[in-house]
């Protein structure tokens, strides 16, 4: 059986966050070399009651992640991002919005712009396309900085949905 | 060859004496050998360019000085005016003069009767020197019973039955043509353990070689203040150096018993570093009177740290800039007598010797370099690895590094003709292979192992070398993908891949290379596309693109990083499945030739380093920065 691509490459981690109504659940993708791929997992709030995502924004009134200007192989002058910290703000077609928080300490590489041209991205492929940032733990802070976050098995008991059989693969 | 040796010290002489440009030096040559100089270095300050001549044993040498000698002698004894005559009135008028400013080293070979007098009688002390030199044709011409000074004293005996060495060359150049010396050299050069034809030699001398160089350069226009020839304020130039003197007695001599040649830029490189503890302090008053010397602390520190490594250009530089009067003040002029020869230490090394082939990688589990993950090996071996063993083992060098056009990913196998690659051998010790022999190399690592085979292997040029990376945005490689596709597919989805000529696609740094790589976004060109259809989810993709494009990425798109992707193309979604590199585009090393050349492979011209050339600029502008100076003080 064909893995995905995501699930090829990437450690699946997810920071579990909220219940019912109110789930704010984020994906954290790891990959084998350490860099996380942040999303917005599909069980979070925006992609319920038939919700689409109308607007991304990146900004807020300390930052604007859009500013962030890396250079060179290890990728320097990247804003430090903590555990917490914002990501983005999505406004929703019912007019509601949501703040998307951070939940891996490391330094911001990318931000993914299509989202701000774009928002429909984040619901058509939320796993994919649609991902929010790319970030850079300290090297040798990687297991520590993920070592919080659900593995994919957990998440989907946690949230009652069925584990994939990938998941149990080599 | 027996020419008998009293034959050709008179044909010598016979020659000097004849050849104008040559008989002003006659009477430094015996003033030299008089203070302590070897034949040689007579023969140096002279500046005699007669390669054989140095070349001859010493006793030939010594033997023409004498008849030199002689012949001088015999001319003064007619002429009451000579130039002899005149040369020893001055020199004793001046030791005069200055023994009185001069601390005791001054060990100026005049008769010691006229040092201490202040120049009371030069009438009367001519005539003792006179008499010593047209009487006593055994002893040198104006030394004294001083036995401090020594050398050519009894002339008839060979070399080294005095204890002291010459006071020029530390007895590097009067014991050059020595059996001692001929045969050391001989059994290390022999004993390398490397294979060559060519080599090059750099040789360093102590550093008090050029200060007693100045020593007697300065005594020299002490002595005779009227020749033209020592007029120059330095004696650059003006002499032969020790190095080059050497080197034409070791060239001859190398080429003669080991079938050396010398040529710049050879592949094996010597170095000979000649040591002498006795005289390494000698330069140190330099520092002292040098007042333009602005030493900075840290000079100045190891100046004093290290005296027998202190640099040359420091000592030069002072030696330009200190005038001949304060040298003769504060230094030995002439220069001290030298109990103990020089010694010397040979090293070598061979320069980088560069082989190439191309592989083919048929397994999908094998890295073409070591893969190190968090100080863990991964895998087993590597595609270089399974190379360079057997290349080591053949060649005998300390190391050997890899590089090829591209990589592959390991899971990604090479097929086609290959993939050029070449490998950088440091110290090889053998290296002369023929056409079969390197056909033997393909074969032992071909048959060592299923997962690689290369072929083409040849030694090349270090010109040659920069083929592998020239270009390498220009070339193309083509590719076969197995594609799995979202949706069903059918020829007609897929007729127009075959039209699309130079696709321009935009590619961000994938995120499985982002950790080591520059977040970038780089334009890449699809030249060409063509496919065959499995089923209807799955297609052989044949691709042709330029070099650098990422091929995984653009089929599965990464996250929608690499625009267009081929999944976007087909509107749907589009996966990677397997992946084959069919050919890389690159005309290196081409075939190898059967032929002498490549056996006795001699990259002399090309090894010549670019470098060489800026060094010597950046010499010769050091060289005009100092004349400058000096001219200014003059």
């Amino acid at each position: 059986m064909r893995k995905t691509l995501v699930e090829r490459y990437y450690e699946q981690k997810f920071r579990l966050d909220g219940e019912g109504n109110e789930i704010q659940d984020v994906f954290v993708n790891v990959h084998s070399n350490g860099l996380c791929v942040i999303g917005v997992a599909e069980t979070h709030a925006i992609f319920q009651n038939g919700r689409k995502v109308v607007q991304v924004s990146f900004e807020n009134d300390k930052k604007n992640l859009a500013d962030n200007k890396v250079s060179g192989k290890f990728k320097k002058g990247g804003m430090w991002m903590a555990e917490d910290s914002f990501i983005c703000e999505v406004k929703c077609s019912d007019d509601s919005t949501y703040i998307i928080k951070n939940s891996v300490r490391g330094f911001l590489i990318e931000i993914n712009e299509k989202l701000i041209t774009d928002p429909q991205l984040l619901s058509l492929k939320p796993k994919t396309e649609g991902y929010l940032i790319i970030l850079g733990p300290k090297k040798q802070d990687i297991s520590e900085a993920t070592a919080h976050l659900s593995p994919l098995d957990k998440f989907c008991q946690s949230r009652n949905l069925p584990v994939p059989a990938s998941f149990y693969e080599a | 060859m027996a020419e008998e040796p009293t034959k050709k010290i008179k044909r010598y002489t016979e020659a000097l004496l004849l050849n104008k440009a040559f008989l002003p030096h006659a009477p430094t040559l015996v003033e030299l050998a008089g203070i302590g100089c070897c034949s040689r270095c007579a023969f140096r300050f002279s500046n005699l360019r007669n390669i054989n001549l140095y070349s001859e044993k010493n006793e030939i040498l010594d033997g023409v000085i004498e008849e030199i000698k002689k012949q001088i002698n015999s001319t003064t004894t007619d002429n009451a005016s000579s130039e002899a005559m005149v040369v020893d009135t001055a020199s004793t008028t001046d030791s005069a003069n200055t023994s009185t400013t001069s601390s005791t080293p001054i060990t100026t070979s005049t008769p010691t009767t006229s040092t201490t007098s202040t120049t009371s009688t030069p009438s009367d002390s001519t005539t003792t020197p006179t008499t010593s030199t047209t009487s006593d044709s055994a002893t040198s011409s104006t030394a004294p019973s001083d036995s401090t000074t020594a050398t050519t004293a009894p002339i008839s005996t060979v070399e080294k039955t005095t204890t002291n060495y010459c006071i020029a060359c530390l007895g590097i150049l009067q014991n050059a043509t020595t059996n001692e010396f001929t045969t050391s050299i001989i059994d290390k050069l022999k004993n390398t353990g490397y294979q060559f034809r060519y080599y090059a030699l750099t040789i360093t001398m102590p550093t008090a070689i050029m200060v007693r160089q100045y020593s007697i350069w300065y005594h020299l226009q002490q002595k005779f203040p009227d020749k033209e020839q020592y007029k120059n304020k330095t004696p650059d130039d003006a002499v032969v150096e020790v190095k080059e003197a050497l080197k034409w007695i070791l060239g001859p001599m190398l080429a003669f018993r080991l079938n050396l040649t010398f040529k710049n830029g050879a592949d094996f490189r010597g170095a000979i570093t000649f040591k002498h503890e006795e005289t390494q302090e000698d330069h140190v008053f330099l520092a002292q009177i040098d007042e333009s010397a602005k030493p900075r602390k840290i000079k100045k520190h190891h100046w004093r740290a290290d005296l027998s490594m202190d640099s040359i250009t420091t000592i030069s530089r002072s030696l330009r800039n200190v005038t001949a009067e304060k040298f003769r003040k504060f230094g030995y002029c002439p220069p001290k007598p030298v109990k103990n020869a020089a010694t010397y230490e040979l090293v070598y090394d061979h320069l980088s010797v560069w082989i190439a082939g191309r592989y083919n990688k048929w397994v999908r589990d094998l890295s073409q370099t070591p893969w190190i993950l968090h100080n863990t090996r991964k895998g087993e071996t590597s595609v270089e690895e399974l190379i360079t063993g057997v290349i080591k083992s053949e060649f005998q060098c300390d190391e050997a590094r890899f590089s090829a056009s591209g990589r592959e990913d390991i899971d990604v196998r090479m097929l086609g003709n290959g993939r050029p690659f070449m490998l950088e051998l440091i110290n090889a010790k053998r290296v002369y292979f023929s056409y079969e022999q390197y056909r033997d190399m393909e074969r032992r690592i071909n048959s060592a192992t299923h997962c690689i085979q290369i072929s083409m292997l040849q030694r090349i040029s270090k010109a040659h070398t920069n083929k592998l990376k020239e270009g390498e945005e220009e070339k193309r490689k083509s590719y076969k993908a197995v594609v799995w596709l979202s949706k069903k597919v059918t020829d007609k989805d897929l007729a127009f891949l075959k039209d699309l000529k130079d696709l321009e696609i935009e590619q961000r740094t994938p995120v499985r290379v982002l950790h080591r790589r520059s977040l970038a976004t780089r334009k890449k060109i699809i030249h060409s596309m063509s496919y065959e259809i499995i089923n209807e989810n799955h297609i052989v993709l044949d691709l042709r693109t330029q070099a650098g494009t990422y091929i995984k990425e653009f089929v599965h798109g990464d996250l929608g990083r690499t625009l267009p992707n081929f999944g976007v193309m087909m509107g749907c979604e589009a996966d990677i499945l397997q992946l084959d590199v069919m050919s890389v585009e690159v005309d290196f090393p081409g075939v190898p030739q059967a032929n002498r050349h490549q056996q006795f492979f001699d990259d002399t011209s090309a090894n010549a380093p670019k470098n060489s050339n800026k060094k010597k600029k950046k010499k010769k502008k050091k060289e005009k920065r100092g004349k400058k100076r000096d001219e200014k003080k003059k």
